[in-house]
């Protein structure tokens, strides 16, 4: 689904991304790991387009990034940006019907059949009795459901997610990474980011862990997440304890 | 589900509907009242007989000319610079994703001031005051826009940016253009500045009547692309459109129709900001219903503004005046009553 062959970027003289190289070939829930400036934001605006590579090749679904137009990659890949507060007061049905922007065509566009997509993922996530709301009403953790709810309309293959519980109580989070989860299970690969190597542990199937612009460590998530890992990419100590089968990473303080 | 689909849109469908009657009840309005009195059955003669050639009754020549020369072409110029002005708010505010944004932000109102007074002190060798009030306007938003580009990217802080500095600069220039006028170049300079409609002939609705329908249609069109250019650049690039190619349109299409109709009708203020405002209360801030109501809205309210500058008093009032007056406590109790559902 996703192939990366000796990816690098600069930003001027910063070797941003050094060497990338992974293949991805499953729908499956993937996460980013990696300590902050360590290049998993440029990662992704390199996959969606968003920054050009300096070399390398970023090959999606068969297609070569550089055939890949802005609005074919909006049917290619789908985008959950930080939750942010929008200057104009849209309703949540509104945000999750720009989803369905890709595959308008006419002068207004919107079919009926775009609707129910739209009213179909905010059902999936939970949204539908807040549709009417203008999302800068909302709390935060609804934005970002809003936004996941775009990403499903949307319909692509491939969801990235930037940081999406960053902004987000404690219950919204792993509410948020269960439903990232059962999306996964139907057949879609997502790759988040995340700042909590607890969330990666506990929901994801895989991880690449990113450092210096570098791949760390890539692969089943239970495998490669150990205390060495940890240290490597975060730099102090960590113990990984186990609680009702559940294991845990704590700093050791 | 597609209940309250279609219940949400036709009540916006509605308040459409509703505007449009209201635009011709003002019209109506507005043609009937003057300083010479005509009865509405004389003027609807007039406009029917002018419109199917079939006359109902006697008319005179003498009536026919202020209806049809006088009072209609100054109508239909109103309710283009309105639709003008509010079309081109909306553009620029969802643009730059701020909804303080009004048409003039990128310094169209300066650079067609110094284009006026630069007509205006310099006759005889200038061009006529309303074409080099056009070309001075586009000329003050290229300036600013060829400013802000950098790398081929546009930053929209840095186009306001640029913009205000375009601006304040222009501003300045026509203060030295006030300092070299004389008394009766001066006088007319500041009324000028301060908009009005006296000077409206057909010649002046024909040309801004393709240039502003033009405009409307393009910005109609565009308008959900608008709304997702206004959910911000990364976003609209993930939902297949790209922001920068979207921006320059929307920006050249909101400059024409402003250029146009403030070299015709001078400076009138608060209708860009204003209407885009009115229009998002009514519907929310989705474009594709914004940009008619909004255009509808400015239309209405230029008119009714014009009628009473020409009206009130035997004199003229400049119409700029009107609309600040009647506009600033509307917008103080948007702000203050509104504000969750406008913005933030």
């Amino acid at each position: 689904m996703l192939k990366i062959e000796n990816l690098n970027f600069y930003y001027g003289e910063h070797h941003a991304l050094k060497n990338i190289t992974f293949e991805i070939d499953k729908p499956a829930l993937w996460a980013l790991m990696g300590p902050n400036g360590g290049g998993k934001t440029t990662f992704f605006k390199c996959i969606m387009g968003f920054l050009k590579p300096n070399s390398g090749n970023i090959i999606i679904n068969g297609n070569h990034y550089k055939n890949i137009t802005t609005s074919k990659m909006a049917k290619l890949i789908s985008y959950v940006p930080q939750e942010h507060k929008p200057p104009f007061p849209f309703t949540v049905r509104e945000i999750v019907l720009m989803g369905r922007s890709p595959y308008m065509n006419g002068v207004f566009g919107l079919k009926d059949i775009d609707y129910d997509i739209a009213d179909k993922a905010m059902e999936q996530i939970g949204i539908l009795d807040i549709a009417h709301k203008p999302v800068t009403a909302l709390s935060g953790g609804q934005r970002q459901l809003t936004l996941i709810a775009r990403a499903i309309a949307q319909d692509t293959p491939i969801m990235i997610l930037d940081e999406p519980t960053s902004a987000l109580d404690f219950n919204n989070q792993i509410h948020i990474w269960k439903i990232l989860k059962n999306i996964s299970s139907q057949g879609k690969l997502i790759i988040a980011c995340s700042h909590d190597p607890n969330h990666i542990l506990w929901f994801t199937d895989n991880t690449i862990a990113i450092k210096n612009g570098e791949i760390a460590a890539l692969g089943n998530t239970k495998e490669i997440i150990t205390k060495s890992l940890l240290q490597e990419i975060y730099g102090s100590e960590y113990y990984i304890a186990n609680v009702d089968n559940k294991n845990i990473i704590c700093p050791v303080i | 589900m597609i209940f309250k689909k279609i219940i949400d849109a036709d009540k916006r469908n509605l308040y459409i509907l509703l505007l449009i009657i209201l635009l011709i009840c003002t019209i109506l309005f507005s043609i009937i009242s003057g300083n010479s009195h005509l009865s509405p059955t004389t003027v609807l003669n007039i406009i029917l007989y002018k419109i199917t050639g079939i006359s109902f009754g006697e008319i005179s020549s003498r009536d026919i000319a202020i209806v049809w020369n006088m009072r209609m072409p100054r109508v239909l110029m109103a309710i283009l610079a309105g639709t003008a002005l509010a079309t081109a708010g909306a553009l620029y505010q969802g643009c730059f994703r701020n909804p303080l944004v009004e048409p003039f932000i990128l310094g169209a109102s300066s650079g067609a001031s110094f284009g006026a007074a630069l007509a205006i002190v310099f006759p005889s060798i200038f061009l006529p005051i309303h074409i080099s009030a056009f070309i001075f306007a586009l000329f003050a938003v290229l300036a600013a826009y060829m400013l802000s580009r950098q790398k081929g990217e546009i930053n929209s802080v840095g186009l306001v940016l640029s913009g205000v500095i375009i601006g304040s600069v222009f501003s300045a220039l026509v203060s030295i253009m006030k300092y070299l006028s004389e008394d009766t170049q001066l006088r007319e300079i500041t009324f000028w500045m301060m908009g009005g409609l006296y000077h409206a002939a057909w010649n002046d609705v024909y040309i801004n009547a393709i240039v502003i329908i033009m405009c409307f249609i393009t910005a109609w069109i565009l308008s959900w692309k608008l709304n997702l250019i206004s959910i911000g650049d990364e976003e609209a690039k993930s939902l297949g459109i790209n922001p920068d190619k979207y921006k320059t349109i929307f920006i050249i299409t909101a400059t024409l129709m402003t250029a146009v109709c403030v070299s015709t009708v001078g400076i009138i203020a608060w209708v860009g900001l204003m209407m885009p405002h009115a229009a998002r209360l009514l519907t929310g801030p989705d474009n594709r219903y914004v940009i008619p109501l909004a255009s509808l809205g400015g239309a209405v309210y230029l008119l009714i503004c014009d009628t009473i500058a020409r009206t009130l008093t035997m004199g003229e009032i400049p119409i700029g005046i009107i609309t600040s007056i009647i506009g600033a406590p509307f917008l103080i109790w948007i702000l203050r009553a509104k504000s969750g559902r406008l913005f933030l």
